[in-house]
Formats: structure tokens, C-alpha cells, sequence
């Protein structure tokens, strides 16, 4: 039995990162995927899950949306970290709005600094 | 600053005197009133004015004590309270309340995953905790479990999301039915613990769902009656093979058929899992804006559906499912699936080997195993705008019901200029019939003519016999009355039993004292 205690959100998970990153094969008939203790973890690409809270929000919540078409690109256009924290503050369009509960202040601060700098994606969808 | 929104009743005084009280409680930090600290609480998608919504302020507790201590002073000053765990019901509504002047009490930083027990395959969590940090959790400990999440899977969580009686697409997808026990904190002060939460020194609080004497887990869903502050779940051990699969049909009235083809495996456990069935316009959104074939007002015409449907390669249905377990049993689920289709004489299999690293299916793959993505939410830019209200009437999982409804949501969203984006979620004898109602909230007429139409269609599905199993913050009160006085009159009685001075969401379902 696990027990455990994350008192702070979303970042600070900070156990190890135990991962086993072997046993990905497909059956033949496609029946074999991952779900088991050895799956390969896998996220939008990566094999891994930040352990900054920053990147983590990046990440698992901004490239969600931002990295998949479902709203606009907004890597490699140096958006201005001001205006970041204002959408994500504020919400815009059916973009969601992010509480200080959701995402602190400093952790934001990071987040905006990671998308004013980060390159565009190669073949990011389009608008 | 804006004017002050204020509970109906309550004086600027009353107010202050509260917010003075919860800021000893709390501390000044954890009690938030400016504009730009209410600004995220504030933001709706639906057709009600902003104002309707907007909350007096928020307040952030952290442990149990504190929420006592919130109700409290809520109590003293008749001061409602609205209690959000992520606030992540889109559609259905967001972090705002559902009057003005309501305190937001904000459980998000209750986000402590207190236990997972690998063995019973059990969760138990606080209200604040996401689905992304439990997969997190899971992934980054190497526990076999799968969850179980709807589309907002990274931002909603499950405390939310089950108490809102919200669905999934695993097997585990009916998410009230794989709850057990709650912790909630009544009007009162007391601390009540569902189930064989009560008994000394028991084990067995997220084994047992029932308890003994009446099970009362129900009334804290949907309701007002209490805030709850931790939540069992029932985890899916994941299976050695996983098959998702993907059936194309090419016509609209395809449903009745469908809905006949695949219900018997649905019902005999063939097909385990709470599968979807969407239409052209909800699978085309995960790929496309509209604009691409329909850059102008109103219905989309069907020529571009026509073109959407040959040129992207989406069908006028498109169900959604998946088989789960040894590789021995999915291959034997497989042929019966395969048959069934065969026999019907329609529909196209696709695998996930044939539809490769493509959307929607990835996404789709992703949903029905409990991952992680938000792709569902292209839905929104399908005609932008950032209006959305789920109309979510419930169906006899039966061919002439389906297509009953289908044409009726038609009819009537199609007569206000608006789409009719929908799919239903297969439940175990029911369906989920899910509209996303879509509009340009920038637009006034156009909100105004969402706004009619969503009551016109509360009131015309209601007038068949046909009632919502869920709906936004604008339409509580509607909704409400189609399940009839008596219903309204016990859970009023309810209310008033268990938090006297009505301190908790008033409004929550058309519940007030």
C-alpha cells in the first residue's frame, strides 16, 4: 500500500522518476499495447515527466492544446511574457482561465519565460 | 475596481464583516477580492451575462479545520459559499458560481493524494488533486492502473468531475459507480464519513461502497448539501492487451442501426467500455476548423459536410470503443465485434494499425485507456467564439430513440442558425446523448438566439419525455423542473434539514431552502 502526501500543485511531485522504459511491443494483431508495470512512458513526445513545475505546465497543460492544433501556436513568436500571464489569468476565447491556485504566481512567471523563448515546433499545425 | 457583487439579501456590512472573519481564518492571502484575482474565477462559456456569475470573492482552504471554520462564518453571516475542486466543467460550467455575489471556496489546494492501494486497486483523494497529477503519480511509481477521465482529462479532476456524476470511456467510465466513500463537512461543522468511513478503525472505506442503513454518497452529488473533502475511486488494473477500434458509417440515419448492432455487446460485456458514437461535425472539429469548408454564418450547409466527409475522412458516425484484457480474450471479442458489424451489413472497422499515428483516433485511443489529452477541445474552434454549453439529454439505448432525438436536436438548433455537433456515450442500458450547443460568445445575437435555444430545447425534449442528466450553471432551475415537484420537494426538505441557513451554492440543481 502507498501513502503519500503532494500538498503543492502541479509541480512538486518529486519522487524519482522510476520509470521502466522497456517492453513497448505490439502483437501482431495490435492487441499488445502498453498498460502494463513495463509500459513506456510517454508524453507528447517525451519520456519523461518534468520535474519543474514550470516545465510541467508547459508541458502537460500549455502544449496540450498548443502543440496539437487545438489552439493556436504559440511557441517561436516571442509573445511577451506579460501578455502570457495575462491570458492565462484571463482566459481568452474558450481558452480557460488559470487561477493563482492552479498554476502560483512564480510557477507562471516560468511558464511565460518557456513559451517567449522557446523555438516554433517543426510542422506546428497551423491556425 | 467594479462594483462589489453581492449574494442576493446580503448587505455590503454582512459581507465585509464575513470577509473580515475568513481573512482571520485563512489569512489575507487566501482570501481573494480584487478584480484581477477574480478575473479567473469569473470567465464562463455560457449564454448568461458575465455578471450573472460573478463571485463576490474566493477563499482558498487547505485542510478540513479550514473548511469547518469557512462554513462557520458563512453560517453567521448568511454569506453562501460555492464550493469548485478544479473548476473544469467547460460547458457546464467553470469556477464561477451559479448566482452573483456567491464566495468561491477554492479546494484546489486540497490536492493531497492521501492513499493508493495497488492490491484493491483504490484511490483516495482530495477535491483538488487532477487527473494529470494522479497519472503522474501513477506513471512516475510504476503502478499498473489505469483512470478513468472525461475530455478535459489534464486540468478536471476526479473529485469534480464524479461528483458531477461525469462520464469516462474506459470500463470504469460510469465514474459514481467506481466512487466509494466520501469525507464531507456538513453545514454543520460535522465531519461525515460515507460508507464504512464511520466505523472505527475500519479498512474497508474504499472496499465497500454501501455501508449500512441508507447509502447517502448520492446526495452529495449534484447537490448542496455538504462540501466534500476527500473521495474514494476504484482504479482499472491495466490489462495485458488493449484493442481500440473504430467503426465508420456513412449516413446520418446509420444510428438506428448502429445503436441495435452494438447494444447487445455493450449489454453482454463484449464491449466493455463506455464507447462513443460521434458525429461528422464532433470528429471533424479534432482536426479541422470549419472555416476550411465554411467561412460563413449560421447552419454549416450540408454541401460542406458533404465535402468534409469525402475529403478528411470522417463518417457521418463514428463510434469509438475498445477491448480490454488477455490477449486471448480480445481476440475472442474481436471476432464477435467483427461479426456483429458484418452481419449488420454496415459500417467500416478500423484498427489502430489502419488509422496509424492519425486524428481523431489517437486521441480517442488515448481517452478510452485514461490518458491524457485535451484534443477533444478542437470542438471549440469549430466555429470559434468561445460559447459552449453541453445539452445532455438521456436516451434509451435503443436504435428509435437515438434517431428520435438526434432529429429533434437537429431541428431546433438548426432553426436558431446553430450546428448540431453531438455523439452519444454508450452507459450501461442508457445513452449519454452529448450536444456541445456552440456559439460566438463575442457575438450578442448570437448568444442571444443560444440562450433561447437551449431552453427551447430543455423545454421540447422535456415536453417527450426527455430529461438532461446534467446541465450548466445558466439552466439549473429549468432542468430541475422537469423532474417534477415531488422530486423538488424532497430535496428541498433535504436542504433544509442539513444546512438550515441555505449557505451552501444556493441554486446548485434548483436546490434552495
Amino acid at each position: 500500500m502507498t501513502r503519500l502526501c503532494t500538498r503543492h500543485s502541479p509541480g512538486v511531485l518529486a519522487f524519482g522518476l522510476a520509470l521502466a522504459l522497456s517492453g513497448c511491443s505490439g502483437g501482431s494483431d495490435g492487441s499488445e499495447r502498453e498498460g502494463t508495470a513495463t509500459a513506456r512512458l510517454t508524453y507528447l513526445d517525451k519520456t519523461s515527466i518534468p520535474e519543474d513545475p514550470a516545465e510541467m505546465v508547459f508541458e502537460q497543460t500549455c502544449m496540450s492544446c498548443h502543440a496539437t492544433g487545438v489552439g493556436p501556436v504559440i511557441t517561436g513568436r516571442n509573445l511577451p511574457p506579460e501578455a502570457v500571464k495575462l491570458f492565462v489569468r484571463n482566459g481568452i476565447g474558450a481558452m480557460p482561465a488559470f487561477t493563482e491556485a492552479m498554476i502560483d504566481d512564480e510557477t507562471l512567471d516560468g511558464v511565460a519565460r518557456l513559451v517567449a523563448e522557446s523555438p516554433a515546433p517543426p510542422g506546428a499545425p497551423a491556425q | 475596481m467594479t462594483d462589489q457583487a453581492l449574494p442576493q439579501g446580503v448587505t455590503s456590512a454582512q459581507f465585509e464583516s464575513a470577509l473580515g472573519q475568513l481573512r482571520g481564518l485563512l489569512g489575507s492571502d487566501k482570501v481573494l477580492t480584487s478584480d484581477e484575482q477574480l478575473a479567473p474565477y469569473s470567465k464562463i462559456m455560457l449564454s448568461t451575462p458575465d455578471e450573472q456569475h460573478r463571485p463576490g470573492a474566493a477563499v482558498l482552504a487547505t485542510t478540513v479545520e479550514e473548511v469547518q471554520g469557512v462554513l462557520r462564518i458563512c453560517n453567521e453571516f448568511r454569506t453562501p459559499v460555492w464550493p469548485i475542486s478544479t473548476g473544469r466543467n467547460f460547458g457546464y460550467g467553470s469556477a464561477a458560481p451559479g448566482t452573483r455575489g456567491q464566495i468561491v471556496l477554492d479546494l484546489k489546494h486540497m490536492n493531497r493524494i492521501i492513499e493508493i492501494d495497488p492490491v484493491l486497486c483504490t484511490a483516495l483523494v482530495e477535491p483538488g488533486v487532477t487527473y494529470q497529477q494522479l497519472w503522474n503519480y501513477l506513471k512516475q511509481n510504476d503502478i499498473p492502473l489505469w483512470l478513468s477521465c472525461p475530455a478535459p482529462s489534464t486540468i478536471a479532476g476526479p473529485v469534480g468531475n464524479t461528483l458531477d456524476r461525469g462520464v469516462g470511456y474506459t470500463p470504469y467510465g460510469e465514474h459514481f459507480m467506481m466512487q466509494c466513500g466520501m469525507e464531507v463537512v456538513l453545514a454543520n461543522g460535522d465531519v461525515l464519513r460515507t460508507g464504512m468511513g464511520g466505523v472505527e478503525n475500519s479498512n474497508t472505506w474504499q472496499a465497500f461502497k454501501w455501508g449500512y442503513g441508507p447509502y447517502l454518497d448520492g446526495i452529495f452529488t449534484q447537490s448542496n448539501y455538504g462540501v466534500v473533502t476527500k473521495m474514494g475511486l476504484w482504479l482499472m488494473p491495466a490489462p495485458p492487451a488493449y484493442k481500440p477500434f473504430s467503426i465508420r458509417y456513412e449516413s446520418t440515419d446509420d444510428i438506428d442501426l448502429i445503436v441495435e448492432t452494438l447494444r447487445p455487446l455493450r449489454i453482454a460485456g463484449v464491449i466493455p467500455n463506455a464507447f462513443v458514437i460521434a458525429n461528422l461535425m464532433w470528429e471533424a472539429s479534432a482536426v479541422i476548423p470549419r472555416s476550411k469548408y465554411y467561412d460563413g454564418d449560421g447552419v454549416t450547409p450540408a454541401s460542406a459536410l458533404a465535402q468534409i466527409q469525402q475529403n478528411e475522412g470522417v463518417g457521418a458516425w463514428n463510434v469509438y470503443a475498445a477491448l480490454y484484457g488477455t490477449p486471448e480474450q480480445v481476440e475472442v471479442n474481436w471476432n464477435i465485434v467483427k461479426s456483429a458489424v458484418e452481419a449488420s451489413g454496415k459500417g467500416q472497422l478500423i484498427t489502430e494499425e489502419e488509422a496509424g499515428d492519425t486524428e481523431p483516433f489517437k486521441y480517442r485511443a488515448q481517452l478510452m485507456r485514461g490518458d491524457m489529452t485535451l484534443q477533444e477541445f478542437g470542438l471549440y474552434r469549430w466555429r470559434g467564439g468561445g460559447g459552449s454549453m453541453w445539452f445532455a439529454p438521456v436516451s434509451q439505448a435503443k436504435g428509435s430513440e437515438t434517431k428520435a432525438q438526434m432529429e429533434l436536436a437537429e431541428t431546433i438548433l438548426n432553426e436558431y442558425g446553430l450546428d448540431y455537433v453531438g455523439e452519444f456515450v454508450v452507459g450501461m442500458r442508457d445513452m449519454h446523448h452529448i450536444v456541445d450547443v456552440l456559439f460566438d460568445r463575442t457575438n450578442p445575437e448570437e448568444t442571444a438566439a443560444a440562450h433561447e435555444c437551449f431552453g427551447r430545447l430543455l423545454t421540447e425534449f422535456g415536453n417527450r419525455g426527455y430529461a438532461v442528466y446534467r446541465v450548466n450553471t445558466g439552466f439549473m432551475e429549468q432542468a430541475a423542473q422537469l423532474y417534477g415537484q415531488v422530486k423538488r420537494n424532497v430535496d428541498q426538505t433535504l436542504k433544509r434539514a442539513l444546512d438550515p441557513n441555505g449557505i451552501i451554492a444556493p441554486g446548485k440543481s434548483g436546490i434552495n431552502i
